[in-house]
């Protein structure tokens, strides 16, 4: 009898591991190892001389200036569209879930934007914001493409609040403004957080759209990311530069995420 | 007595001194003569006639006779304008020359009769003329013949080869081509003529291509059913007798039989070959021949002789008449197999057959990606089985590999010794900073203008403008202000390839923002190139009409490729029409004319290495030989030979822009279409100005280098 529980236990867990084998092995093969490859190219001087300079590479990426402003850019992105994404997914999430007539009734409109093919948008595009000099139409562009996931997302997170919360909280004398942002955003955090994340990651997928609608490899300054750095280093050959530029933005990434799931911890305690 | 000891031994000085000289003058090696008429010789030994020395007009042999071991004699047509000459050289030296007709074709030396044959192709007669070339009399009429393959006296017979349709018509030699096979059939037919009663017989023998005769026995070449063999003539019963099939051997025009070797001149090849006749080894041999008839090959007791290009080679048959099996390193190889890759949708760049009939290595081609990052993954992943890439200066996979070290440093001998024998400057890009040889050149593209002298003075035009920028449009206007005179291709084209050899639009400068740029790009783009013109007529492919007479063309703007298309069939590319010129160069007039290489290296991660680089050192060592391009590499005339006719203006005029051009190496790699030309369409719809064109270009071409 003692020994039941253990057994039952173990049972279970060589099982899951075999569910999770597959997984795991096409994550290794597909994304872990050719990783470490792309980490190993960073660290050597050329594909015909694979002498280790160890950070050299990443000196010269660092120190490069199209390298700056293509993070200066990216970052730029992040910090500006992503939290305008979110406002808005947000409000229309709310008005969703509210129940408003209108938006009720568009609400499929938000997810048309996931289901479009993307040269027909920038086709639209470079109609709209033809006299356009900034990065105003990508920053749209990035926006309007996204907020359908984020909306779905959200709202799916609104719904799952119980509504005797809310209505106790009302019972409370909660108004609106205070409801939300002491209840329900609060209790939808984790889903804010994680479609942020996304939002920050799918900042980065950006690229595709960029190019189609600038025609071109070299874009104007303002539009330039790091996906453009990395891709034009891959076009001349240059592995190196662009192995160390796609370890560089890993390591961003990693840390924002991180970042994230650490504000998240701190919030949950 | 003291005195005459001395004089013994000054004679005696004297005799051995001089006897070094003529031992010198009898050694192997080249001469260059005045008139043009070069003598190759690799006697090993003591001929009478190694030498030949003329010092007139630039002759070529159409056909000879050796009269004995003193005296050839040779029929020659002039080089330019002019009759042909009949000349006897003895000893190596012109004794005896006078006029003669081209239109006497063949020569046949009967020593018993001290007389010559040869048949006057006008008046359809075979005649007997003395040893100064006078007619004596009529040998033989009513022979049809268009060409005289080949005479042999035997046994005071005359054996005679005729061909009915003329072999040197472009048109009959397409008709009578057998694709598969590569026979040609003019109607050759072998006939005899008895030289006491003059009778004529056909001897009933069909197809039979060439033929030769030794030791008594008289053999015939010949192409039946699909099949070539050798055949022996029964000179009593008049039949053919098969001695063995020669598919191996393919189609020739000249053979000699000795003892149990088969010595022929392969065509596509341009070389003399022997084949064991009962083992069926075969060896190549080297050496420049240029033969288009059985009569300009002979063997003469035992030395060899037969014609050159430019000239006649002498050699002693089995010690010196080329080599037998290559030697040096790719002679260990025999029977290796190697994979060439390329990027290209064009020809092979080598003659991989003829190498592999040469020296028994062979090789395939395989076809590489296109773009180079598809090709540096396949390359770089190890298990390409490619050993030797050829790349151009467009590539940047090439020059990566050379900046970055990873070429494998070529040291074979053949390699070596022909770094010497090209241009300086391709040399030079053979060598990397730190001294390694990196890659063989295979081929250079260099653009010229080409023109019709007598048509662009016609227009008032002088070659020398041509030169110059405003010289060249003024001349581009001139012709297409009129009807009379075309260029080759279109105005645009012309146009255009002016802008690209001074600024390759793949290949970002950094000057853009000059007069120079500026004026060239408005040239081209304000009214010869229009990019969105429903059909763009820089890649028209109108270039050539029925309606149009080679006579008419005037312009070109070309690589020299333009004339290594040459052939009878075409009238349009014949290279005594064209001379060329530098294509004007814009910031500089005296800037080198660019070239674009093609070159071979060995791939870094093959497992033939060691194979691959003797492959390239053969290649090398043996000139423009295997090189499906014809091109300009060296700096020594005489190793066109084989390729081209080294007597034409036109040879001239390439050969000294490209001793004088300079590797036109891509430095940052743009792609035109989707970077580049936008722009030029937005300029020409004057959504931008040029300026913001030069911005443009400028940033990108700095971002480019930079990133």
């Amino acid at each position: 009898m003692k020994n039941a529980k253990p057994k039952k236990r173990m049972k279970w867990n060589t099982k899951c591991r075999l569910c999770l084998l597959p997984s795991l092995l096409g994550t290794a093969v597909f994304f872990v190892i050719p990783f470490i490859r792309v980490v190993y190219y960073s660290l050597i001087k050329s594909q015909f001389k694979r002498d280790f300079v160890w950070f050299e590479n990443y000196a010269e990426t660092l120190q490069n200036k199209y390298f700056q402003l293509a993070l200066k850019n990216s970052l730029l992105l992040i910090l500006i569209a992503v939290p305008i994404l979110m406002a808005l997914a947000l409000l229309i999430s709310l008005a969703l879930s509210y129940g408003i007539k209108w938006v009720r009734k568009t609400r499929f409109a938000f997810v048309l934007p996931m289901v479009i093919p993307t040269a027909s948008i920038v086709l639209i595009w470079r109609g709209v914001f033809a006299e356009n000099t900034t990065a105003l139409p990508i920053y749209l562009l990035f926006i309007w493409k996204n907020i359908g996931i984020c909306v779905v997302l959200l709202t799916a997170a609104f719904a799952s609040i119980e509504g005797s919360v809310l209505e106790a909280a009302r019972l409370d004398g909660a108004s609106g403004f205070v409801l939300h942002t002491r209840i329900t955003i609060p209790m939808i955090a984790p889903t804010v957080l994680f479609t942020m994340l996304l939002s920050i990651v799918n900042s980065f997928k950006i690229f595709k759209e960029s190019y189609l609608y600038y025609g071109t490899n070299y874009p104007p300054d303002h539009s330039y990311t790091l996906q453009y750095y990395m891709n034009n280093n891959f076009l001349k050959l240059d592995y190196q530069s662009l192995a160390s530029a796609a370890v560089l933005t890993s390591i961003l990434v990693f840390g924002i995420v991180m970042g994230g799931m650490a504000l998240q911890r701190r919030y949950d305690r | 007595m003291k005195k005459t000891k001395i004089l013994a031994v000054v004679l005696a000085l004297g005799l051995i001194l001089t006897g070094c000289k003529s031992d010198k003058s009898r050694t192997s090696g080249e001469i260059s003569t005045d008139s043009g008429f070069r003598f190759t010789s690799n006697a090993a030994e003591e001929y009478s006639f190694s030498e030949l020395d003329i010092d007139e007009n630039k002759d070529g042999v159409n056909a000879f006779a050796v009269m004995d071991d003193n005296k050839i004699a040779a029929l020659t047509f002039p080089v330019n304008d002019g009759e042909g000459s009949f000349v006897i050289y003895e000893n190596g030296k012109e004794t005896f020359r006078r006029e003669a007709s081209v239109d006497y074709q063949g020569l046949c030396y009967n020593a018993a009769e001290k007389c010559f044959y040869t048949y006057n192709l006008m008046e359809k007669r075979l005649c007997v003329m003395d040893e100064e070339f006078n007619l004596k009399e009529t040998l033989a009429e009513g022979l049809d013949a268009a060409d005289i393959r080949d005479m042999i006296i035997i046994d005071n017979k005359l054996y005679l080869l005729a061909a009915e349709k003329n072999p040197f018509d472009p048109t009959v030699q397409v008709e009578v081509k057998d694709p598969e096979t590569g026979y040609m059939n003019f109607d050759e037919k072998a006939y005899s003529i008895d030289l006491a009663s003059k009778k004529l017989e056909d001897l009933g023998v069909q197809n039979v291509i060439c033929q030769s005769y030794s030791n008594g026995t008289l053999y015939y070449f010949t192409c039946r059913d699909g099949h070539y063999s050798l055949d022996v003539f029964d000179r009593e019963a008049k039949t053919l007798k098969a001695v063995r099939n020669m598919d191996d051997v393919g189609y020739t025009i000249a053979f000699a039989v000795i003892g149990g070797e088969f010595l022929y001149y392969n065509p596509s090849a341009g070389v003399l070959k022997k084949l064991e006749l009962n083992t069926g080894a075969l060896t190549a041999e080297a050496g420049s021949v240029f033969i288009i008839r059985n009569s300009q090959f002979e063997v003469y007791k035992d030395a060899l002789i037969y014609l050159n290009i430019n000239g006649m080679t002498i050699s002693k048959y089995g010690s010196g008449a080329g080599s037998e099996l290559p030697t040096g390193n790719i002679a260990k190889y025999n029977g290796e197999s190697l994979v060439i890759g390329y990027q290209s949708a064009y020809e092979a760049p080598l003659q991989t057959g003829e190498i592999n009939k040469a020296c028994g290595v062979s090789a395939s081609i395989y076809e590489c990606p296109v773009y180079d990052n598809e090709l540096k993954l396949e390359l770089l992943s190890g298990n390409s089985d490619v050993d030797i890439y050829i790349f151009t200066t467009g590539s940047r996979l090439g020059r990566d590999i050379r900046s970055k070290n990873g070429y494998v440093p070529l040291t074979d001998d053949g390699i070596k010794t022909a770094q010497d024998k090209y241009y300086d400057w391709l040399a030079d890009f053979c060598v990397n900073d730190n001294g390694d040889i990196w890659c063989v050149p295979i081929s250079a593209d260099v653009k010229v203008t080409y023109y019709v002298p007598d048509n662009l003075t016609a227009l008032g035009i002088k070659p020398e403008e041509l030169t110059t920028f405003d010289g060249y449009y003024s001349a581009l206007e001139k012709v297409k202000a009129q009807e009379k005179y075309r260029y080759f291709g279109t105005a645009a084209y012309l146009s255009y390839a002016v802008l690209d050899q001074n600024y390759p639009v793949n290949y970002g400068y950094h000057d853009y923002d000059s007069d120079a740029f500026k004026n060239a790009f408005k040239r081209v783009y304000d009214g010869y190139v229009l990019w969105e013109e429903p059909e763009h007529p820089l890649f028209s492919n109108k270039i050539l009409s029925d309606e149009w007479q080679s006579g008419q063309y005037i312009l070109n703007a070309e690589s020299i490729a333009f004339m290594n298309d040459y052939s009878f069939e075409s009238s349009v590319t014949r290279p005594e029409d064209w001379r060329a010129v530098k294509l004007p160069r814009v910031k500089n007039a005296d800037e080198k004319s660019g070239a674009f290489i093609t070159y071979a290296i060995v791939n870094p991660f093959s497992k033939k290495k060691e194979a691959a680089q003797a492959y390239l050192g053969y290649i090398a060592e043996n000139g423009l030989r295997f090189r499906t391009e014809r091109s300009f590499l060296y700096k020594d005339k005489l190793m066109y030979c084989d390729a081209f006719d080294t007597e034409t203006p036109y040879f001239s005029d390439m050969f000294s822009i490209c001793e004088d051009a300079a590797v036109c190496e891509a430095l940052v790699e743009l792609n035109s279409d989707s970077d580049v030309r936008p722009w030029v369409v937005e300029y020409q719809r004057g959504e931008i100005t040029l300026e913001q064109y030069i911005a443009n270009i400028t940033r990108i071409t700095e971002m480019a280098e930079n990133e």
